[in-house]
């Protein structure tokens, strides 16, 4: 979608405080990403459900130096940052109208985790 | 001015059109008088120039439009991108580091001034690093921490649908996928999201990450808190990494009322390569603590 924007509009790259994640080459925290990813298709992808699911990746994150050591607290995992009130099913059907086939009520996989004898089904 | 005798001309005309009872000779001789009044057009009535300076001054005129348009399609390539900056327009996401971002924040408290409005300035008169807004206040790490920390998510806010979407350059033999097709999420929660990639080919390459947001408003609102963007990350021959990213929607995008249907909003990614060398020297930031 970048090779579609027809502006020169490169913004100034000034890297977010953070800083960027370093990459997880051993896959140290795989397991925790498989927990977090396997909570979101339960939940329909609604994240607050999974939200200490994603405080344990960061967490292992941390453990492995793989991002710098910080209170995840303030990071918008703390107590007093719970999502209160948040319609538990967005209605996105009604918005934007029902479509025969979409959003059935199995998890959505991409076709490529799906075992390879289930491609073609 | 070609003159022809009256009785000629008539008597040509009238053979001609012999059933035609006009009365040419009285009408020629009207017409002629009426242009002899007029002055027969070598002296025109508006202005006093003469034919010559008139097109002298239209030739000038175009000439002028010329130049003009000409000066326009140089001016328009700065101007756009000064547009683009400020809008968010053609989805260019606002990267700031926290610290800016809470100090914009804070001015938009004060002073009640729009966002666009805002962005326009910094680029007018881009803010220097330093004392900021006349009170000789910085912002310390901790204080930019602790906006973060007050970050709340939007009580009965509608969730969100964050879509992510992977394109690869043409030459990067990467795989290079989101984990999850998407992720509803309330304005001010921050979440995480994952993207896999696999190198394909049998040498170490080197790509680097670029993104870009639709609907192009939602841009001014997308905030990333860490991610694997513009930095050169290397993977091995046949290695699979997984990369997150870490972003939240500022709760401002619930106040815009340009975004009122918008529910939607599409986080899209695009690897280009840089290298394939692999001697050469890595950029990665892998020891960034």
């Amino acid at each position: 979608m970048s090779s579609m924007n027809f502006s020169s509009s490169k913004q100034f790259v000034r890297p977010p405080q953070r800083g960027i994640f370093p990459l997880d080459h051993d896959a140290e925290c795989k397991v925790f990403m498989k927990r977090y990813l396997e909570c979101l298709k339960e939940s329909r992808d609604v994240h607050h459900k999974c939200r200490d699911l994603s405080k344990d990746y960061l967490q292992c994150r941390m453990d492995h130096q793989l991002m710098a050591k910080e209170n995840l607290d303030e990071m918008g995992y703390g107590s007093d940052q719970k999502v209160v009130g948040a319609e538990e099913y967005d209605k996105s059907k009604e918005k934007a109208g029902f479509v025969a086939g979409k959003h059935i009520d199995k998890p959505n996989s991409w076709f490529w985790e799906r075992k390879k004898k289930d491609w073609f089904q | 001015m070609i003159r022809m005798s009256v009785p000629n001309r008539s008597w040509a005309i009238r053979r001609l059109f012999s059933t035609v009872k006009i009365d040419t000779d009285a009408a020629q001789r009207r017409a002629m008088e009426y242009y002899r009044k007029r002055g027969h057009g070598k002296k025109s009535s508006s202005s006093g120039y003469t034919l010559d300076q008139r097109n002298q001054q239209i030739a000038w005129y175009s000439a002028a439009v010329v130049v003009g348009a000409i000066a326009a399609t140089y001016a328009a390539v700065p101007m756009y991108k000064a547009f683009c900056q400020a809008t968010g327009f053609g989805g260019t996401t606002q990267r700031v580091s926290l610290e800016e971002w809470a100090d914009q924040q804070a001015e938009r408290e004060q002073t009640g001034m729009s966002r666009v409005f805002q962005n326009f300035m910094q680029q007018l008169l881009p803010a220097a690093p330093g004392p900021r807004r006349g009170n000789a206040h910085t912002w310390t790490d901790e204080e930019a921490a602790a906006k973060l920390s007050s970050l709340k998510p939007v009580e009965n806010g509608r969730l969100i649908t964050v879509r992510f979407d992977s394109t690869v350059g043409d030459v990067l033999p990467w795989d290079f996928v989101p984990t999850q097709l998407d992720v509803k999420l309330v304005p001010g929660e921050t979440a995480l999201s994952f993207f896999t990639v696999t190198n394909k080919s049998s040498k170490p390459i080197t790509g680097v990450a670029t993104y870009n947001v639709y609907p192009p408003k939602a841009g001014l609102y997308f905030q990333k808190i860490q991610c694997f963007c513009f930095e050169e990350q290397r993977l091995l021959p046949g290695e699979t990494v997984d990369m997150p990213v870490f972003f939240f929607i500022d709760p401002d995008f619930l106040e815009d009322s340009q975004l009122n249907h918008v529910n939607n909003i599409t986080l899209a990614y695009t690897f280009f390569q840089t290298d394939e060398e692999d001697d050469d020297d890595d950029d990665d930031d892998e020891d960034e603590e």
